[in-house]
């Protein structure tokens, strides 16, 4: 069967695509990927989706998904793993075996969170060191612990883990916060929270457990700060190993070069969320909704102007 | 398969025989905050899979259990053997082929 259009990710951006593609009567599949609900569904509350004072991302991926599923879109499980042109509509491998077909594709895979790149960081994930402030800031009741990154995901958690650890150090490489803020304003009326500027983690100690680092400048006397948890959250890298299979431009960052419009470089491939380079990194469910959106109409006049011709 | 007949105790007596034999015993430690905890339960829901929630946030003996079985300060961590708690197998993180295997899906 030849879909009129293949939504590859099921977070925000690529939820809002299927919801429009539904009502343009576009025959649509969404393939979910490996992380249902991209980074929403774990991004915890959410108090900046017009509508919601407040609400679970998880909660409001559901909804999303039901909504999409409402006008007709098909979901499928998996993750696309090949998308390549044959002839004027193109080809894509789910989990390497089953095959779709559809004229229009909108990528709208995400990004990954970064890692510090340090060989250690492997061994000691669980053991004191955490990717996600969010899930595992509760854990450390009582403890020293460090938050590295200055950006919003970053101060979230540093405020929610005030809430349980006794002190918090947020290590920061720039001279200010990068955040929102209202999340800002709520850190800095946290007791228990240093921000140590201008500041980067050279080392992390430790071999079974994750037992402190070393910045690149002293913070009471010593550049070795003890600690009882790390946390990680220095941003994210795009997830456009697709992109770059079916000849997507992308820009310096890897990030997919989008018009306007969510075009690609590439007739019949529109990209939408935190993939595109649209927003120059502002990353939000409102951005990646609207921008879901925005591909669904480019999908849509894609396919209406192909049919017109033929 | 369950054989059912006409003694409404036997039938019973095979459930539970059906239940200790095939079904797994799934325990998830999660915390509110923890988004991969919901798509962990979410995919047991889809699955009609029966599991037992024991939040670390709240509960410092299931956090003690949770490092203590795993070693981990992260959740979620899963595990899923026999009804007796047998052959336990243990699951770290949202790791979905590895949920799935150990379901035997």
């Amino acid at each position: 069967m030849l879909y009129d259009l293949l939504v590859i990710g099921s977070g925000a951006a690529g939820q809002s695509a299927a919801i429009y593609a539904g009502r343009y009567l576009l025959k649509t599949i969404l393939v979910k990927g490996h992380e249902w609900g991209g980074e929403t569904a774990v991004a915890s509350i959410i108090e900046n989706y017009p509508g919601y004072l407040k609400i679970d991302g998880f909660e409001l991926m559901q909804k999303m998904e039901e909504q999409a599923k409402s006008v007709g879109v098909e979901m499928k499980e998996g993750l696309v793993t090949s998308l390549k042109k044959d002839g004027d509509h193109f080809v894509a491998l789910v989990d390497g075996k089953d095959e779709i077909q559809a004229k229009t594709v909108i990528l709208a895979t995400g990004s990954r969170r970064r890692r510090l790149g340090m060989p250690i960081e492997d061994k000691l994930i669980g053991k004191g060191l955490s990717y996600c402030t969010t899930c595992d800031a509760p854990l450390y009741k009582g403890k020293i612990v460090a938050i590295i990154g200055g950006g919003d995901s970053s101060i979230k958690g540093a405020n929610l883990a005030a809430e349980y650890a006794e002190k918090i150090y947020l290590v920061v490489r720039a001279n200010k916060l990068n955040g929102e803020p209202v999340n800002e304003q709520r850190l800095l009326q946290k007791k228990n929270v240093e921000i140590l500027f201008e500041t980067e983690v050279k080392e992390i100690l430790g071999s079974e457990r994750m037992e402190g680092v070393v910045l690149s400048k002293e913070v009471n006397g010593s550049t070795t700060l003890k600690l009882g948890g790390l946390f990680v959250e220095i941003g994210a890298i795009p997830n456009n190993d697709l992109a770059k299979e079916v000849g997507v431009e992308l820009d310096q960052y890897g990030y997919v070069e989008v018009d306007p419009m969510m075009n690609t470089n590439v007739p019949g491939i529109m990209a939408a969320g935190d993939l595109a380079n649209e927003t120059q990194g502002f990353k939000q469910d409102i951005v990646a909704a609207s921008q879901g959106s925005i591909a669904a109409t480019s999908a849509y006049q894609y396919v209406d102007s192909a049919s017109t011709n033929h | 398969m369950i054989l059912l007949t006409r003694d409404p105790a036997r039938n019973i007596l095979h459930l539970l025989n059906f239940k200790n034999n095939y079904m797994k015993k799934v325990v998830i430690y999660t915390t509110p905050t923890c988004g991969y905890c919901k798509l962990a339960k979410a995919l047991f829901q889809e699955k009609g899979i029966a599991y037992s929630e024991k939040d670390v946030a709240a509960d410092s003996a299931a956090a003690d259990e949770m490092i203590q079985k795993s070693g981990q300060m992260g959740v979620p961590v899963i595990t899923i053997s026999e009804q007796d708690g047998s052959n336990e197998k243990l699951i770290i993180g949202f790791d979905k082929a590895g949920i799935l295997a150990a379901l035997g899906i």
